[in-house]
């Protein structure tokens, strides 16, 4: 295992994320029923849905975070059941909510999340530099994450994701709490990564960023997918707004 | 009252959440199984130590000392809430998760405060209630009871309490404010509690000294002991003698003195900290720790060390974790301190442990060094900050949970983490006694092997437990250190195991067979001890999976 996941080699055919079948169930509840979808290197894959719609749910398995009742998901080929850690090896996760150890300075935390992955010294000095400029948290990296705001603490888990070149990087909401500069320059890094061979899988409500930012969408209502493709396909002549809530009503 | 009551039975939802957590898809059966397993458990240890402080009253009765059982009943149950409440305090009142979202209620604050606090006297007027109870029923048996000394008595298990659970409190608010003007506020505040805390166990060992003395007494005259007991409780803690007035002799204004005191006092400390609520609030959420200039990527270590360090981070950074998982290795440190200055057979004959006198010691002769080792190893399992390591990760489980890492590598960081204290906390204190004479290097190394084996084995079984079924969702980190089932299990497991087998080799194996025998056992079963929590913890590795839910 190396510092940098997206110079690891895998097999260019592999996608980035599969996911087949999967399942999830709470007790007698089923959150996710038979849930395929695909996201290539290069992909910025955006995952909608209502609340409870169980788009957190899918991406806590992904991340191997929560156990799989059903199907299979596998990151770069690396099965998460059966290869979790080198499935977790190519991949960065950022939250719904933004908690982090609250008695760690920001910067401690960063060096823990590098120590994690491995990432080599001088690696990690440019990239939490690079980053922590262009997110504006240097100089708060001193203080304790207990004093961030959520805003904050959303930048620092950002920081801590991208710390290690993730191939695939999955965020859960990442542009609530966020000020318009930081929104904007989130926008600019998904993009590169996407641009440098990376894929970017999140979930979100806010529809027109989806729409702007991401080349593939998926629909989920109810445990289900929908709908998924390209965001052209899927929003045809309309809005995404318009393909949702029809869908939705729909299928209600 | 009705805003009170509903705080409250958030706070009930959470001790409940805290024995048995409300797991995503738990059955609602599973969930009422363990609270009742609980409960039973509970009730296992409330009828082991009812039965024990009957047992101490009926001492006192029988050796014709009836009259020291109410003084006496009201001062322990006063004071014995105390070391917890002053541990509890901060996380109940200061630094909740919640504050926030309860601030921001319309609900006035001194309610919110004693709401709060509602949980510290709740818990200590049931510590209270376990001490006094067994030992009124023996006093009213014996000296006869009358409706008015039956209501006062159980007026008192209520009253006694108050007060000092209240100072302890107010004690907890001043530290923590005070701590709060250091740049390492948390790290102040863990080192003056601590020292409060060791304050407060050299006091109450001090009386326990000074009423020693007076024991030797005993062979003397009885009832010279019983006055002099009596007017030794009463003169260090007056509102015994107050409500033990009121009990036994029916003195009405005795005893509105001790309600009067206990009310009063409760009702000032309430009142100053709910004053002060917003305040040291404040202090503690507004603390900004400011680098001095850009702050320096650390130094690369590997996963295992860097996860011993962020565990390290972690006990600093609670304060209840600290204390819980600190004091056992102070206590150690200071017992061989103890021991290198005033030697076993010093202690033994001050008087602090009852039972202990010239005949008994002489009895015993060189098998009192046998008792060394499993002093140790109960110290040591106190501190077993491991074991609810994983719980403890809470709303930040998913870094682990999504991190690239073996659970053998993160389990075994966390126990790293716990044994690297424990293990130089007991090689200082044996270099301590050995240094000073006071023990041999046998004894030195079975101490070693015996309170790191039984260390091991029951620290061992509370992370097997938490792994198993951890509680991310706590509020309060007390709910965890306090109250939770890994730590629960793990501190009573240990101690059972110490004394049971600290009892077999002390007091049986050398009359059965020898002193060596004994001291090959206590060996022997440290180390099976520490060969069987290594297998626990190779099974845990292999099992469990660190999920988020």
């Amino acid at each position: 295992m190396n510092g940098s996941a997206l110079t690891t080699p895998t097999p260019s055919s592999l996608p980035v994320l599969s996911v087949e079948h999967f399942q999830k169930r709470y007790g007698d509840t089923i959150a996710v029923r038979d849930l395929s979808l695909g996201v290539e290197a290069g992909d910025i894959y955006g995952f909608i849905g209502h609340n409870g719609a169980g788009k957190t749910t899918l991406i806590r398995s992904i991340v191997g975070a929560q156990a799989i009742d059903g199907g299979r998901i596998r990151i770069c080929g690396h099965d998460v059941v059966r290869k979790p850690l080198q499935a977790k090896s190519a991949l960065a996760y950022v939250p719904d909510n933004p908690d982090v150890y609250e008695f760690m300075t920001g910067m401690q935390y960063l060096t823990f999340m590098a120590d994690i992955f491995r990432v080599p010294d001088d690696e990690r000095t440019r990239r939490i530099g690079e980053l922590a400029e262009r997110l504006e948290l240097t100089d708060a990296l001193g203080d304790t994450v207990g004093t961030y705001s959520h805003g904050m603490r959303q930048k620092l888990v950002l920081i801590g994701a991208l710390i290690h070149e993730p191939r695939l990087l999955v965020l859960d909401e990442p542009f609530v709490g966020l000020d318009p500069v930081a929104s904007h320059e989130l926008k600019a890094i998904l993009h590169e990564l996407a641009a440098r061979g990376g894929a970017v899988f999140f979930s979100s409500h806010v529809l027109e960023v989806v729409e702007k930012l991401c080349n593939k969408v998926a629909i989920i209502r109810g445990g289900e997918l929908l709908t998924s493709g390209t965001t052209e396909q899927v929003r045809g002549d309309s809005s995404l707004e318009d393909v949702f809530l029809e869908l939705v009503e729909k299928e209600a | 009252m009705r805003d009170m009551l509903t705080l409250m039975h958030v706070q009930v939802l959470g001790l409940l959440n805290s024995f048995a957590p409300n797991a995503q898809g738990m059955p609602r059966a599973a969930r009422a199984r363990r609270l009742v397993f609980v409960a039973l458990l509970a009730l296992l240890l409330v009828t082991v130590f009812a039965g024990y402080t009957a047992l101490m009253a009926i001492g006192l009765a029988v050796s014709g000392m009836a009259n020291v059982i109410p003084p006496f009943a009201v001062a322990a149950g006063s004071l014995a809430g105390v070391f917890f409440t002053f541990m509890k305090a901060r996380g109940t009142l200061f630094g909740t998760r919640d504050y926030d979202l309860i601030m921001s209620l319309p609900i006035p604050r001194r309610t919110v405060v004693i709401a709060r606090m509602a949980t510290l006297f709740g818990s200590a007027i049931a510590v209270a209630t376990i001490f006094m109870v067994p030992m009124y029923a023996v006093y009213l048996i014996m000296a006869g009871a009358s409706p008015v000394s039956i209501a006062l008595a159980a007026l008192s298990v209520v009253l006694a309490p108050l007060a000092p659970t209240a100072l302890a409190t107010f004690a907890a608010f001043a530290v923590t404010a005070l701590a709060a003007r250091f740049r390492h506020a948390g790290i102040v505040y863990i080192v003056l509690a601590l020292l409060a805390m060791l304050a407060f166990v050299m006091g109450a060992y001090g009386f326990s000294f000074t009423a020693g003395v007076d024991h030797e007494a005993t062979v003397a005259a009885t009832l010279q002991v019983a006055t002099v007991l009596e007017s030794a409780i009463t003169s260090a803690y007056p509102p015994a003698a107050w409500a033990a007035a009121g009990i036994a002799s029916h003195d009405a204004l005795s005893f509105a003195l001790f309600a009067t005191a206990s009310i009063g006092v409760t009702a000032a400390c309430v009142e100053v900290m709910q004053r002060f609520y917003l305040r040291i609030n404040g202090m503690l959420a507004g603390r900004r720790r400011r680098a001095r200039g850009r702050a320096a990527v650390g130094a690369r270590r590997t996963p295992f060390t860097a996860i011993v360090v962020k565990e390290f981070r972690t006990l600093l950074g609670i304060p209840s974790y600290a204390f819980n998982c600190l004091f056992g290795y102070l206590l150690m440190v200071a017992i061989a301190i103890a021991l290198s200055v005033m030697g076993l057979r010093g202690i033994l004959m001050s008087g602090a442990i009852d039972g202990i006198d010239q005949d008994a010691l002489a009895h015993m002769g060189d098998r009192i060094y046998l008792v060394i080792p499993w002093v140790f190893a109960f110290c040591a399992s106190t501190g077993a900050s491991s074991t609810i390591s994983v719980s403890l990760e809470g709303r930040c489980a998913w870094i682990m949970a999504s991190a690239p890492l073996s659970v053998r590598t993160i389990l075994w960081s966390k126990l790293a983490s716990n044994l690297i204290p424990v293990g130089c906390s007991l090689v200082l204190s044996t270099v301590i006694l050995l240094v000073s004479g006071q023990i041999e290097p046998l004894i030195a190394i079975e101490l070693l092997i015996v309170s790191l084996g039984l260390f091991h084995l029951w620290a061992n079984v509370g992370i097997a437990i938490d792994a198993a079924r951890p509680n991310f969702s706590w509020t309060s980190a007390n709910e965890i250190v306090k109250r939770s089932m890994p730590i629960t299990v793990s501190v009573i497991g240990g101690m059972v195991c110490e004394f049971g087998f600290g009892a077999l080799c002390v007091a049986l194996i050398p009359d059965m067979a020898s002193i060596a025998a004994a001291h090959a056992t206590a060996i022997g079963v440290g180390v099976v001890a520490a060969i069987l929590g290594q297998l626990l913890f190779m099974r845990t590795a292999r099992t469990a999976r660190l999920y988020i839910v």
